[in-house]
């Protein structure tokens, strides 16, 4: 992985606050109810990687794809069990934008969150795709537990829940 | 020819003898220390992933910077900040060229879709002039224009391209660094007409 990934994910390795939340999960998972099952996409692999474990460690199901259109595939498949959309913005083929547009219309249930490590300008996409809705904006590097509260907040999933 | 991937089987094919195909090891090294690409081109790169490209922008910097070109880098993929530490991983120093002005990270986006797309080729001709006045060897421009895709404004890369020359006279190379995705997109006739119009096409496999 690069430094730049490490960077990226500084707050990833198992804080206290991240060890208590996966402990929680855990304890939900033993009970009836579905956990949060999330798509996460980025053209990084490492990125991919370091999501897909961290999330999962906060009491998520999680499937992760480097490659825009399958993760679209995996979704059309399972369009009902998804509940939420993690994804890059800046994406060869298929971009975070475009597939937002795809997954609403697939379903507009699922929320969509976008990541980018550029500058989020609002009005980037939305004069050229003003019909496109996505959820919430994450700027890059962010760490796994505020990540983890922004799903929450976006799903109104409760901890208890999840 | 949609996919790339069917002209290495067709050795018939009319650009067969003016592509250069080979794994990012191989293409990195040839362009950095066989001239692959030569002064005055004005070359199309197809890369299959972010390592191929990182292999190739990073050989080419960490040996041509020394050798006093400018070398400019416009990223669409990777944030401009990891560009600059794949850059000092690689032993590069990236501080040093920065201040000397004779590296450039820039987000091609910014660049391509801003209140002028030709900006970034005025941008590289002021460049060329700079480095003529500062003695320098020339300039190289890899620019990825994955944004065209992004923003589904095919009709105005291709018209982009078509407006830059096919060769240049002075000492600068443009190296079009598509993404494999991204060209993958363009119709049979796109990707004939960008294979004619570059001197040089090189896909790495």
């Amino acid at each position: 992985m690069s430094g730049n990934n490490e960077d990226f994910y500084r707050n990833n390795s198992a804080s206290s606050a991240d060890v208590i939340i996966s402990q929680d999960a855990r304890h939900n998972n033993n009970g009836d109810k579905p956990q949060t099952r999330l798509l996460v996409v980025d053209d990084e692999p490492d990125i991919v990687h370091v999501l897909k474990l961290g999330l999962q460690q906060n009491g998520f199901l999680v499937d992760g794809f480097t490659n825009s259109e399958e993760a679209l595939q995996s979704l059309k498949s399972n369009a009902e069990s998804y509940c939420l959309v993690l994804s890059d913005v800046r994406m060869p083929g298929l971009t975070g934008i475009q597939l937002a547009k795809r997954v609403k219309e697939i379903n507009p249930n699922v929320k969509v969150v976008l990541m980018t490590a550029f500058e989020i300008r609002d009005n980037e996409f939305s004069k050229v795709f003003p019909s496109t809705r996505v959820d919430g904006f994450v700027q890059k590097p962010i760490g796994i537990r505020e990540l983890t509260n922004k799903i929450l907040n976006i799903t109104g999933v409760s901890e208890e829940e999840k | 020819m949609r996919s790339i991937k069917q002209n290495e089987s067709n050795n018939n094919h009319p650009y067969s003898d003016k592509i250069v195909h080979g794994n990012s090891l191989e293409i990195a090294e040839t362009t950095t220390e066989k001239n692959l690409i030569e002064s005055g081109s004005h070359a199309l790169l197809v890369y299959n992933d972010m390592e191929a490209f990182r292999e190739i922008y990073t050989q080419y910097s960490r040996a041509l910077l020394p050798q006093n070109e400018v070398v400019v880098i416009g990223t669409q993929y990777e944030s401009i900040n990891d560009v600059k530490n794949t850059l000092r991983l690689s032993g590069v120093d990236v501080e040093r060229y920065l201040n000397e002005g004779t590296l450039f990270v820039l987000d091609a986006q910014h660049g391509y879709q801003g209140a002028d797309t030709s900006g970034t080729w005025k941008f590289a001709l002021s460049l060329l002039s700079r480095a003529k006045k500062e003695g320098r060897q020339g300039v190289t421009w890899f620019g990825d224009p994955g944004s065209f895709f992004s923003f589904e404004k095919i009709e105005e890369l291709m018209q982009y391209e078509l407006s830059l020359p096919q060769k240049y006279k002075d000492s600068i190379k443009i190296v079009c660094s598509y993404h494999l995705r991204d060209f993958e997109k363009l119709t049979e006739a796109q990707q004939h007409t960008l294979f004619d119009h570059h001197s040089k096409s090189i896909v790495v496999e």
